[in-house]
């Protein structure tokens, strides 16, 4: 067992256990206001056309948060997408910069920023060791590899071997240390193959005629890039056993130790088919234990479309519990990790389920948004068809959100008027990142829709204090120390969470481990269980606020 | 409820609109702005617990021809004969709960709400015309509304006490509501009226085999109350039951490999899970 070694609070952040200094709700709760009007995000994501003609055009794309700049804040990476038109060249990608206070200014020049292909999700870590963010983009086509060098984003995909298959439509990406040898190591989701000059016919949903996809259209496989330890990464998947999985419709990816062996699973959630897990015993190649696990499928053994997907501690036992988001016509699924590799669907015990059966459910996040101590859940909606088409048969188009608060043994839905109107404003949403955006202790979102504004939405209900750690390992290339767990005893309380950057759908969020601390004042203990260690660090009398904590 | 496609709404209802009319025409008031799903039903329960001094509605051919479609379910077939008559007459009750059904068949459960909302405003125009409520019920499940599924179904309950698929689905409803007993109450009550319809009946082959189909569900349901107790070994008793009824039940096959699993049976989980794929794959799915 270590001593505590608190590094300090990080500049901007500060204690959240006064009284409330914004004109906000007195009494503390789960309550969002949307700031976007005066962030200074003023851009719409591009994704096809409007109305959507082909399945490329509904399935993204993604937002990654990244401290490009090194000033411990997090900037805003949008990769944008792009046309049926013009498949390979878009608009091009954004890097909107964060000076504090929820302002961002366009920093796209300034990042030297030049990335204009069609964009789904993100990636970002530490590939070189260099201390400093790179981002990894899934696209349709190559994908890319955007090195973080003194705040200037340079392409050295094709330097570090991570472009894919050219005739590939990668869909997310994650990374994690597989095979815990100290640097981050990438799995890529692909989808399906699409040819936008030679798109599939169209098919029936509900007996309505639909654009074609996924079903029916050939799945591709995924790719596990290896890390050699400078930078540059080999295709491991066939040696690592992932190609041995049956190609299936990849839309998320997770890199975590899902079963606490110190060793990290991949969790990979298919659009119409089963989800993988891949295990592997020491350093052998993976299994697919999806269907073993019970992870799959839901309860019934029915495979979902799994589009978002929400990592926390339900439970509350200090395994990983997975929430995946669906189509509409399904319910979402709550998959409780009973520890041993064993889940089980507990979505209705969770009051999780019937609810959310007309939403098309994408970006989903488990968060103590509220400081009370557990995690709540955000899911953001949107449909995949042409409004023409869900207009006449009633279905809902644009979407609100579907926010849950954690109340005892259950979720209850919030509703706008405890949380405010954005939740009750409806749009085709998909991406969602989330972090800490002005440094004030909770948990804010950005989110990002089919065609749509980017929209900034501040969280103004919190007033417990928090924690978030950060966390530095010096003596390592995953210098954010990706995959650890991390526990706090909050007088008795005790949390868990993962710094991780997976999850939501197609996003990159702040790889930090955020706890609401409820009625808990003063300073926690920290455990930190850093990948690849036998036993935890343990930091005595850490926090509340913003912490980094530095491995020995 | 999770999806239980076995579960699903069957043709009993069509008993319901193969029957003879008595033709009328609502004389309940004009609903309320946007009412939601329970004050529907609330709003037409008067007239359907009175249905005096209604109209017989002319009963037009097209519809003779509608329901052959149904019968066979063929649904988009049928609508354009249920649209016909509709042109020509808009408050014709059993057209439109007809109509409903055909999209609520075909999973388009947004688009049948509002034409059970508005046979259930017309009223009680044809003979089991109650039989309404039963369907609105399944629709607002589907779409995610317990509360008026449970009111739904309770209305139906009231004209028809022993509609055992209404106690199923109000089963499902205390489940989604964390009520475990209630629900365990509920699913007994299906088990309990099938029983003592099979005793009234018992040379009825063709009851004898959906009593069977609807004894597996609820099973099924029990199965599921014991689950939320943790009761794995009373929980897997109730699937083995439920799938010795009704053999492609693949949900409790599935449910029936997790529990085997999580007792340590591993060959048991096996088993179980290669007769859901089979099941799966005799259901075409």
């Amino acid at each position: 067992m270590k001593h505590a070694l608190l590094l300090g609070l990080v500049a901007g952040a500060h204690l959240v256990t006064g009284g409330c200094t914004k004109d906000e709700p007195a009494v503390a709760s789960l309550h969002f206001r949307d700031v976007t009007a005066t962030s200074g995000i003023d851009f719409s994501l591009t994704s096809g056309g409007t109305p959507s003609r082909q399945i490329l055009e509904v399935k993204g794309g993604g937002l990654a948060l990244i401290d490009l700049d090194g000033d411990a804040d997090h900037d805003l990476f949008v990769p944008n997408g792009a046309t049926l038109e013009s498949p390979f060249a878009g608009p091009g990608a954004r890097l909107f910069e964060n000076q504090g206070d929820l302002r961002f200014v366009d920093a796209t020049e300034k990042a030297g920023l030049e990335f204009s292909r069609w964009g789904f999700g993100c990636a970002v870590g530490d590939v070189d060791g260099d201390g400093a963010d790179d981002v990894y983009v899934a696209c349709f086509g190559s994908n890319a590899l955007l090195v973080n060098t003194g705040g200037r984003l340079v392409e050295r995909t094709a330097d570090a071997g991570v472009g894919g298959a050219a005739d590939a439509w990668s869909t997310a990406a994650c990374f994690g240390d597989i095979d815990l040898d100290g640097d981050l190591d990438l799995y890529v989701t692909n989808f399906l193959a699409f040819d936008p000059a030679s798109p599939p016919p169209s098919m029936m949903f509900s007996g309505v005629e639909v654009f074609g996809g996924p079903m029916g259209l050939a799945p591709q496989a995924d790719v596990l890039f290896e890390n050699q330890g400078d930078g540059t990464f080999v295709d491991a998947s066939l040696d690592r056993g992932i190609r041995a999985a049956q190609n299936a419709y990849g839309l998320g990816v997770a890199i975590l130790d899902f079963d606490l062996d110190g060793r990290p699973e991949i969790f990979v959630g298919n659009d119409s088919g089963a989800n993988n897990l891949f295990w592997r015993a020491d350093d052998g190649p993976f299994e697919d234990r999806g269907v073993t696990s019970g992870i799959a499928m839901n309860q019934d053994g029915g495979q979902q479309a799994t589009m978002g997907i929400a990592i926390g501690d339900v439970s509350g036992n200090g395994h990983p519990d997975v929430f995946t988001s669906n189509f509409m016509n399904d319910t979402n699924t709550l998959h409780v990790n009973d520890g041993g590799l064993f889940f089980e669907d507990r979505t209705v015990r969770f009051g999780l389920g019937i609810e959310s059966r007309p939403y098309l459910g994408w970006a989903s996040m488990l968060v103590d948004f509220d400081h009370d101590t557990d995690e709540d859940l955000i899911v953001f909606n949107g449909h995949v068809y042409p409004e023409e088409i869900t207009a006449e048969h009633h279905w809902r188009f644009r979407q609100a959100p579907l926010l849950y608060e954690r109340d005892g043994p259950r979720f209850h839905s919030a509703t706008a008027d405890t949380a405010g109107p954005w939740l009750e404003e409806k749009h085709r949403d998909r991406t969602a990142a989330f972090g800490d955006l002005d440094g004030d202790g909770d948990v804010d979102m950005i989110v990002a829709g089919v065609n749509e504004k980017i929209r900034v939405l501040e969280n103004d209900g919190a007033r417990a204090p928090s924690l978030i750690v950060r966390l530095a390992d010096p003596n390592s290339a995953n210098r954010r120390g990706i995959g650890a767990r991390v526990s706090v005893d909050a007088g008795g309380t005790k949390l868990v969470r993962w710094v991780h950057t997976a999850g939501s759908y197609q996003a990159a969020s702040a790889a930090e481990a955020h706890f609401g601390l409820g009625a808990h004042e003063g300073p926690v203990r920290v455990e930190v269980h850093w990948p690849g260690a036998d036993r935890p660090q343990v930091f005595e009398s850490v926090g509340p606020g913003t912490v980094t904590l530095t491995r020995d | 409820m999770r999806r239980a496609p076995f579960l699903e709404v069957t043709l009993l209802w069509l008993s319901f609109a193969a029957c003879h009319r008595g033709a009328a025409e609502s004389d309940s008031p004009p609903a309320a702005a946007e009412p939601d799903a329970r004050q529907h039903v609330e709003n037409a329960l008067p007239a359907f617990r009175n249905p005096t001094g209604v109209t017989t509605q002319p009963d037009p051919a097209a519809l003779d021809e509608a329901i052959s479609h149904v019968a066979r379910g063929q649904y988009a077939a049928a609508r354009p004969h249920l649209e016909s008559i509709l042109d020509a007459d808009a408050g014709h009750g059993r057209a439109t709960f007809l109509l409903a059904y055909t999209h609520h068949k075909e999973k388009r459960y947004a688009r049948a709400r509002p034409l059970f909302e508005r046979a259930l405003e017309i009223g009680p125009t044809f003979e089991k015309a109650f039989g309404i409520f039963y369907m609105y019920a399944w629709c607002l499940w589907y779409l995610g509304e317990p509360d008026g599924a449970a009111a739904a179904f309770e209305a139906a309950l009231e004209f028809k006490p022993d509609e055992r698929d209404a106690w199923f689905g109000l089963g499902l409803v205390a489940l989604e509501e964390n009520e475990i007993d209630e629900a365990e109450r509920r699913f007994a009550k299906a088990i309990e009226i099938g029983e003592q319809l099979a005793a009234a009946s018992p040379d009825d082959t063709r009851l004898a085999a959906q009593l069977k189909r609807d004894r597996a569900k609820a099973e099924a349901g029990l199965g599921d109350v014991e689950l939320r107790r943790e009761n794995y070994e009373a929980a897997r008793a109730r699937f083995e039951t439920c799938v010795s009824l009704h053999p492609t039940a693949y949900e409790a096959w599935f449910k029936l490999h997790r529990i085997h699993s999580r007792l340590g049976d591993s060959s048991k989980a096996e088993l179980a899970l290669r007769m859901h794929a089979q099941a799966k794959r005799a259901l075409g799915r």
